[in-house]
């Protein structure tokens, strides 16, 4: 799986730079506009230039943080919309030719988006937390202070910084989980459209119809195992893993159904 | 040895493949024949485990279309496969990373014998060369099963010289190859069996030979009775 999963990236290589590189773009504005917003501050901070600087910085801020918005949705696409063309086009003799399971197949697909995600996730994330600082240099606040008024919120109310970690890491894991359960419940309404229905009028669109359902059947079935009052309860890790497990673990069942469902359907359908 | 037993492929309520069963034994060179739209195509796909049959069975040495039967099937399609991105030699690699039976050295000493640039993207390439590297591609791999699908279209006469001395230059052996072609007389000379399919069913197969004797005519007049208005010739 490790070999499909490697031209997975191979075939998006294009693309995923594409994203990097618009990334590094705006990451670029910002550092410059945050710099001359700091030089022009120091010289003088009510002039005009400064203003026109610390707008920059705004507008700079803003674009990463529509990009960041953006990039999560261009994973999602990719993973959805490469998986589509994969069943539909002459390429995918290349995949299914070679000796490896239906199951392998699409656990790679799925997979490239996880990691794709969870990659870009973590690079935006690693941005936010370097760029901080150098904004708040830049409009002249001291960013020490934020985290001396977090540690205070923490101490009073009893938080330790694992706990605080434990609780973010877990919340991250519960987000890309229904994430990815949603791309897998996208391959399911694909693959089915794809063998069972392949040639039938209109499959494409039954296909897009049948993702919305499932989508909406999952969320109304995750709002009913989670307690209306979900933030008021919340005082803990554990709080949360309580609250948040049962949604995990539907995704769970969800994506490995999904999963097993296009292995199967492939295998006993496919007509490439 | 290839088995398929009552093989079936429907779409809707067109038969692509209907009822067919043939056994190619080991080291065979058969000549798949049909017209455009005979079922060629779809029956190469389902033994490459590109294609699901409707009904009945395909084994390869008693293995059944799988996982475990790719790794001994070499099939080359008549489309463009390729990744837009890839060159020559990236598909050599794709092949070497996904089949243990593919040599590199062959294949890379195959594209410079007919003079191409394993640096040269695929989609560049000219009908005639991307031909020439699906046949080094295929022939590279050590398959128990070759299959080409319609391996002389679109080339011109030279390449399909070339490509007809590269087939017979990897005929022998335990390998099994099958060939679909229209252009029956180019493979004439070469083949050891003759299958003919019509409307996706077996019209007639054996042993090219005896063919022959039997009805005391070519492959190719056979071709023509079989195919040609008026069609006479039955098994």
């Amino acid at each position: 799986m490790l070999k499909l999963i490697k031209y997975e990236f191979r075939k998006n290589r294009t693309l995923l730079l594409t994203i990097l590189g618009i990334i590094a773009a705006l990451e670029a504005y910002f550092l410059i506009s945050a710099h001359l917003a700091e030089k022009y501050r120091l010289l003088d901070a009510f002039s005009e230039a400064t203003q026109k600087t610390e707008i920059n910085l705004a507008v700079s801020m803003s674009l990463l943080a529509a990009a960041s918005f953006g990039t999560a949705m261009a994973v999602f696409v990719m993973g959805v919309v490469g998986y589509s063309r994969e069943l539909n086009q002459k390429t995918s003799y290349l995949i299914f030719m070679t000796p490896n399971s239906t199951m392998s197949m699409v656990g790679s697909k799925l997979l490239f988006t996880l990691l794709t995600g969870v990659g870009f996730a973590g690079l935006l994330l690693g941005l936010a937390a370097a760029d901080f600082p150098i904004f708040s240099d830049a409009i002249g606040s001291e960013w020490r202070g934020y985290y001396n008024l977090l540690d205070i919120f923490m101490t009073s109310n009893d938080l330790s910084l694992t706990g605080a970690l434990l609780t973010i890491a877990f919340y991250v894991c519960v987000v890309f989980l229904s994430i990815i359960s949603t791309v897998s419940v996208a391959y399911f309404a694909i693959t089915l459209s794809a063998t069972f229905m392949r040639g039938k009028k209109g499959h494409a669109l039954v296909s897009v119809a049948m993702f919305l359902l499932l989508s909406w059947g999952i969320s109304r079935l995750t709002s009913l195992i989670m307690p209306d009052d979900v933030y008021d309860i919340l005082r803990s890790t554990s709080d949360l893993m309580r609250v948040m497990a049962p949604q995990g673990l539907l995704d769970v069942v969800v994506l490995v159904l999904s999963l097993l469902s296009c292995a199967w359907m492939l295998k006993k359908r496919v007509d490439l | 040895m290839l088995e398929i037993e009552h093989l079936t492929k429907r779409y809707g309520r067109k038969a692509a493949v209907s009822d067919l069963s043939l056994t190619l034994g080991a080291g065979r060179l058969a000549a798949l024949l049909g017209p455009n739209g005979s079922g060629k195509t779809t029956l190469m796909k389902m033994i490459a485990g590109l294609a699901t049959p409707t009904a009945g069975t395909i084994a390869l040495d008693g293995m059944r279309v799988g996982k475990e039967m790719k790794a001994h099937v070499a099939y080359m399609p008549t489309e463009g496969y390729f990744y837009n991105y890839m060159t020559a030699l990236d598909a050599g690699r794709y092949y070497r990373d996904f089949f243990h039976d593919f040599n590199m050295d062959n294949y890379l000493s195959a594209l410079a014998k007919e003079s191409l640039d394993p640096k040269g993207k695929i989609r560049t390439m000219s009908s005639g060369m991307v031909a020439k590297v699906k046949l080094a591609l295929t022939f590279a791999r050590g398959s128990r099963l070759v299959m080409l699908d319609e391996p002389l279209n679109g080339i011109d006469i030279v390449a399909r010289e070339r490509t007809l001395e590269t087939i017979q230059a990897n005929h022998g052996g335990e390998r099994t190859m099958i060939v679909s072609s229209h252009l029956v007389d180019e493979l004439e000379t070469m083949i050891d069996d003759a299958i003919f399919i019509k409307d996706g069913e077996l019209v007639l197969a054996g042993d090219a030979n005896a063919l022959r004797e039997k009805h005391g005519m070519s492959i190719v007049d056979m071709y023509m009775k079989i195919y040609g208005e008026g069609a006479t010739l039955n098994a």
